[in-house]
């Protein structure tokens, strides 16, 4: 611990934010799905791995050319948002939320199953390996895979958003994860809403699949594990929120990088569990999350 | 001309709350719906708008025809887009959103200019939450929401509800002049039966699921039930305790 200097904890802390980035397109994916309809995806790691196996499929067997594999992919799970919705939830259209939550959890086993009957339980190949160079920023030296997160998250914050402020679909999404009855007497098209909700979920889902096991060097049900961080993510930065789920991400991966840098001094596993103690300190200071949005109760 | 046809009503999956149940509201004209807490004003818009999906209910017999078009148990999002646009009880709105936001949801017109010419005071709250409005300036959401979506039909669900007797004034002289400058054919559930009788052209009166009186409003005003029981002038000469129960055994028996 003595020799900590101030280079090597900028680099842990940069790096840490850096991971968290990683979690951030499957946060996002959690939580557009919230903010459309309310419903917590419990699903969403199972919506990673498949997302993972589909592009391994694409890329590794299908397609020879890396780039057109991965859009072959993205179109490929872009397809189960309307899936899902015509099967799984549109019986459930404005129904009390927490029927929808549990429906999650068994399409959650369901897609798991599934998985495994296609593509097995052994490891297969990462469908995107990252240059195992490192990126140097003078002093700094930083994962190659972290940089590329980094990149494609902000991209995918910066459409969403845009998505969210400027269209129609987008403000109809708000409209409708606050009151889906009242949405639909407007004339919104709530099984729209839910179907695109879903697709841009699967496909975050399916681009954070390919960076992970791309971190991983594999692809493997243990990706699912990886998901369980993100419900932390989500809700530290404030369900309903875009920036929020970027920065809950963010702060779990500092968390993670300064439980690791414990890890020796405080016992085996604090990596893990610093990121939930920041959570729970956070949300006793701020329980709608980071940049949650509070709910207006006029008494 | 939208025209409900001995419709009967059901919520989750046998409780009967309306029962052949006829009404017409002419094209271009407002028709009130009276009647007191649990007649059935709200079931019978929301059967309309196709909200009642949403409750578990669902319209088991009879028909509902809009402009000669069959729309009993239609999804809601249909309906609207057919221009059938309902404002729902208690002032329902997007609280999260901003006001202006609120009136750009679902089927609305680019422009908005028509929503603040009837409410000039949403003009000046177009960016605050809408969480923050008074009830009446919700309530004037809600309307001016509905109007943007150009409906030819708007069901409006007690918008007297909670709120001060001179907004109550103000909001139906802006009813009226929305049946009148829009254009625009209203079905008015409301308790407020002198408020609503004031601008109607016709009115139903609803109790228990079934309809027990209808006629134009001067009428049905002058009525000695409708005093007594929907306005509570209580001056139909009904004093004794004797008169009131034999007046209420012939209605139970009449339904």
């Amino acid at each position: 611990m003595a020799t900590l200097d101030l280079i090597t904890l900028t680099q842990i802390l940069i790096a840490g934010a850096l991971t968290g980035t990683l979690y951030a397109p499957l946060t996002l994916g959690f939580n557009i799905i919230y903010r459309s309809s309310r419903v917590v995806n419990f699903a969403q790691g199972e919506l990673l791995l498949i997302g993972a196996y589909v592009a391994y499929t694409f890329t590794v067997l299908v397609a020879s050319n890396l780039i057109i594999g991965l859009m072959l992919a993205i179109i490929a799970t872009g397809l189960v948002g309307p899936l899902i919705e015509r099967a799984v939830l549109r019986p459930l259209l404005a129904r009390p939320v927490f029927a929808a939550i549990l429906v999650t959890i068994g399409l959650g086993i369901s897609l798991q199953g599934t998985s495994q009957l296609i593509w097995g339980v052994t490891p297969l190949a990462a469908p995107v390996s990252f240059p195992a160079e490192p990126i140097r920023i003078g002093p700094i030296i930083l994962p190659s895979v972290s940089v590329y997160s980094a990149l494609v998250s902000t991209i995918l914050v910066s459409v969403l958003l845009l998505f969210y402020q400027k269209t129609k679909l987008g403000l109809s999404m708000r409209a409708a994860g606050e009151d889906q009855a009242l949405a639909m007497a407007l004339g919104v098209n709530v099984r729209t809403v839910i179907a695109t909700a879903w697709t841009i979920s699967a496909v975050s889902s399916t681009v954070a699949g390919v960076l992970l096991s791309g971190v991983f060097g594999f692809v493997s049900y243990y990706l699912l594990f990886v998901a369980l961080r993100v419900y932390v993510a989500a809700i530290v930065g404030g369900l309903d929120s875009v920036g929020g789920a970027i920065l809950g991400s963010i702060l779990i991966g500092v968390g993670e990088s300064i439980g690791g840098l414990l890890e020796p001094s405080v016992g085996p596993g604090f990596r893990d569990a610093f990121p939930l103690l920041l959570a729970l300190i956070v949300m006793m200071i701020r329980p709608y999350g980071l940049l949650g949005t509070e709910r207006i109760e006029r008494i | 001309m939208l025209r409900l046809t001995n419709i009967e009503i059901t919520y989750d999956p046998f409780i009967v709350v309306i029962r052949g149940l006829s009404l017409q509201v002419p094209r271009g004209q407002i028709v009130a719906l009276l009647g007191s807490n649990g007649a059935g004003k709200s079931t019978t818009l929301k059967s309309i708008s196709g909200v009642i999906a949403a409750e578990r209910g669902r319209v088991t017999r009879g028909t509902i025809e809009f402009e000669g078009e069959r729309i009993d148990n239609l999804s809601a999002d249909k309906v609207a887009k057919l221009g059938i646009l309902h404002v729902m009880e208690g002032r329902r709105i997007f609280r999260e959103l901003t006001v202006l936001e609120n009136l750009k949801v679902g089927l609305s017109d680019d422009d908005i200019s028509t929503a603040f010419d009837f409410f000039p005071r949403l003009k000046e709250l177009k960016d605050l939450r809408a969480g923050y409005l008074s009830g009446g300036e919700q309530q004037m959401l809600a309307i001016a929401r509905a109007l943007l979506g150009r409906p030819k039909v708007m069901l409006l669900d007690e918008p007297s509800l909670g709120l001060a007797p001179s907004i109550i004034n103000e909001l139906f002289k802006t009813i009226r002049r929305i049946n009148e400058e829009g254009n625009i054919t209203i079905l008015l559930a409301e308790q407020n039966a002198i408020k609503a009788l004031e601008i109607a052209d016709y009115a139903y009166v609803l109790e228990n699921g079934r309809i027990m009186l209808d006629g134009q409003s001067q009428d049905i005003m002058r009525n000695r039930d409708v005093q007594e029981f929907l306005m509570g002038l209580g001056e139909s000469g009904r004093k004794s305790f004797r008169e009131v129960k034999a007046y209420k055994r012939r209605k139970r028996w009449l339904s």
